[in-house]
């Protein structure tokens, strides 16, 4: 029994994932493909989207919510968009071939809009906008999911905290990279705070009843940031997503079609996982040379960064930037697991029957 | 001199407009386009983006910042995006031709994503993106222009407060149309405050020596919505807008080469110039465009019966209170405050035309 946190080297965590989801029935490189998301996640110490994951992954295979041998489909197909039906794919194995497929038709036409239909969690949205950047483009993507927020004016959840992302690739400084839920503070925060047991301020969520609580247990809908202006375009985001696509995920929760229920995980209660996505790229070739553009955000770059600082900030961080220095340490130093993980983690070796994270007793 | 508030039939503001902007040079069509960009925002209660401009345009006009007479040429053009050089062109004439044509690329394959290039001010974003649902689209657009606002830690303008708008068509209610700034308010919000003499909360800005501004115009920077959220939207529209189209608008601030002053709007800022993307999506290369809206409405429908918080008679839907403001001010008119009469009367005697018709 582990009573403490430990740091793993990132490779021995991935060696760990692949193997497990190999164990529960998915092809060796797609297995490989989850562990690299949930590996870019814990890298950058965004680890509410990591291994923390992986028993509700597991949970979620058993009873079918999350299909580890999925039939991907295009099923809408021009010069410049595409839809894949998902079939309940994971997140990562899908995301990552819409992501390559924008990029494919911005290289052609200067632009490419996937939507993704009926998949499920892709762990943070940064690695897919970030492939993106990688190639020289612009990255934009956001996601849907079931009610867990309250509308502007509401006191019960009744849209998704839909994240957005927006990424610019950069040469001398890492690319500019904006992931973001549309709640005040993102799930996770709120999750980390529980396993603590420690307070939350009352701006970040509603109780059952519908009025602010301190007790993270107690969350039942997450509040939106900037009132209206998250409210709005997490509206938004499920109308250009979910009900593009045909698969609305709020509309049948709020018409009582669909139950919730008491979801590992997450806060409150939630209907059975199901999401829909945008992936974009912009070719910014098109439009200017690439090289230029990058010495240009460069240059946007220091220019903020070596302006006067508020009280209490010793250096203004640019999105994506805490992330990467986070990712230069962790891919030396590995990654700390509080005990709590790695006793979950070692049920689901055991309950998958595959060996434990090499090195770690 | 005019001390009581007006409330002016919108066809008279519409034509008084329309013949401000032809005596600047403006052609007939693009003043009318201008008229209804400017009707379009005081119909929806947003007078921030209405007549109350008329001064600031004919300034720019006067002074060769905003052009009545532009080169406007497509330089880039695939099936799915374009490039518009928009030669400073008042914004609602090159922004409209970009919806239009974003429409028209979305209709044929699926997606239009058009940039705008060094175009001047559009008035609201809500209108465009409307346009764009009228045409049983999913509308996208943001604007990227100078600083005015604070990045997350900083405590100078160092990103513009860029808005964004989002539509998506309905049948029943009106379409979905977001319009918001990624600041904490929109600078409108703090115009009110100084004409009422109000002071503001703290958050909403901050002086010239960055600490919070109480009194209006103290006002130097204004702060983004959700700290590094609004800062963050708002870095990267200048970096998919500016500095896509080789038209950056803030390092040219940042780095000294371009001096700021005083502004119509509330502390410094440099010379007035804008760059946008304008992107339409067609919803009937998914789904059956009336099952589409359908399914808007219904969503519409059941968010509004949810339980309310407290302090809420209603769940407004983005555009909504624009929509029913329209509803009663093209009826009842448009209220207009004495100072902005004043003005406007001004301005009609220096380009020598007649006044608002039906006004003294």
């Amino acid at each position: 029994m582990t009573d403490q946190a430990i740091l793993v080297p990132w490779q021995d965590l991935h060696d760990f994932i692949s193997r497990l989801f190999v164990g529960i029935g998915m092809p060796d490189d797609h297995a490989a493909q989850e562990a690299d998301a949930l590996m870019w996640a814990n890298l950058r110490g965004v680890d509410s989207h990591g291994v923390a994951r992986v028993p509700w992954y597991i949970a979620n295979t058993k009873t079918g919510v999350m299909n580890p041998s999925p039939s991907i489909e295009v099923r809408v197909d021009t010069p410049a968009i595409a839809m894949i039906e998902a079939d309940r794919a994971f997140g990562p194995i899908v995301t990552n071939m819409a992501a390559d497929m924008a990029v494919e038709k911005a290289k052609e036409v200067g632009i490419g809009w996937i939507l993704i239909r009926n998949h499920t969690h892709q762990g943070a949205m940064g690695p897919y906008v970030q492939r993106v950047s990688n190639q020289d483009m612009a990255g934009l993507m956001f996601a849907c999911s079931q009610p867990n927020m309250a509308p502007y004016g509401a006191r019960v959840a009744g849209l998704n905290n839909s994240p957005f992302a927006l990424s610019v690739p950069a040469k001398r400084h890492p690319g500019l990279l904006l992931d973001m839920a549309t709640s005040l503070v993102a799930l996770g925060k709120v999750i980390v705070a529980r396993d603590k047991g420690a307070e939350i301020p009352p701006e970040w969520g509603l109780d059952q009843n519908g009025n602010p609580t301190t007790n993270p247990s107690q969350l039942a809908a997450l509040l939106p940031v900037a009132g209206p202006k998250g409210s709005g375009m997490a509206l938004l985001f499920e109308c250009m997503g979910s009900i593009m696509s045909a698969n609305s995920l709020i509309l049948p929760v709020l018409s009582g079609q669909v139950g919730q229920t008491e979801e590992a995980g997450s806060v409150g209660r939630m209907a059975t996982h199901n999401q829909n996505s945008v992936i974009a790229a912009i070719d910014i070739a098109r439009f200017i040379d690439i090289d230029q553009y990058k010495n240009e955000v460069d240059g946007l770059i220091d220019h903020i960064k070596a302006l006067p600082k508020a009280d209490g900030f010793d250096e203004i961080t640019m999105p994506g930037e805490r992330a990467q220095r986070c990712y230069d340490e962790r891919v030396k130093t590995g990654i700390p697991l509080p005990s709590g993980t790695i006793e979950a983690l070692r049920d689901a070796a055991d309950s998958v029957g595959v060996e434990f994270i090499r090195g770690v007793q | 001199m005019t001390d009581q508030t007006l409330v002016l039939p919108w066809q008279a503001l519409h034509e008084f407009s329309t013949r401000v902007f032809a005596a600047l040079g403006l052609p007939e069509d693009h003043a009318r386009q201008e008229a209804d960009t400017l009707l379009w925002a005081n119909l929806r209660g947003v007078d921030s983006h209405g007549v109350v401009r008329i001064p600031w345009y004919v300034q720019n006009t006067q002074n060769g910042v905003m052009n009545t007479s532009p080169n406007i040429q497509v330089t880039v053009e695939t099936p799915a995006v374009a490039l518009i050089e928009a030669d400073q062109a008042y914004g609602p004439i090159v922004t409209n031709m970009a919806a239009d044509m974003a429409v028209e690329k979305a209709k044929e394959v699926g997606i239009g994503w058009v940039l705008i290039r060094n175009h001047t001010h559009q008035g609201t974003m809500g209108q465009y993106a409307q346009r764009i649902a009228n045409h049983d689209m999913v509308g996208l657009i943001f604007v990227a222009s100078r600083p005015n606002t604070a990045p997350f830690g900083a405590r100078a303008a160092g990103v513009s407060n860029n808005p964004i708008g989002l539509s998506a068509p309905a049948a029943r209610h009106p379409h979905l149309v977001l319009d918001m700034a990624t600041s904490l308010v929109a600078m409108g919000k703090v115009l009110v405050a100084r004409e009422r003499g109000e002071s503001l909360p703290v958050g909403w800005g901050l002086d010239e020596n960055g600490n919070p501004a109480i009194d209006p115009k103290d006002l130097a920077t204004l702060l983004p919505m959700g700290g590094p959220k609004g800062s963050g939207m708002s870095l990267l529209f200048e970096c998919m807008g500016s500095l896509m189209v080789s038209n950056p608008l803030v390092l040219p601030v940042l780095s000294g080469e371009l001096e700021e002053a005083k502004t119509y709007h509330v502390g410094r800022m440099a010379r007035h110039n804008q760059n946008s993307v304008v992107a339409a999506i067609d919803v009937s290369r998914f789904i059956d465009i009336n099952e589409y809206k359908e399914q808007v409405d219904s969503l519409i429908d059941h968010l509004k019966e949810l339980p309310r918080a407290d302090g809420f008679d209603d769940i407004l839907m983005p555009g909504e209170k624009e929509e029913r403001t329209y509803a009663e001010r093209i009826k009842t008119g448009i209220p207009v405050p004495p100072k902005t009469l004043d003005t406007l009367r001004q301005i009609a005697a220096d380009l020598k035309i007649e006044f608002i018709k039906g006004v003294s």
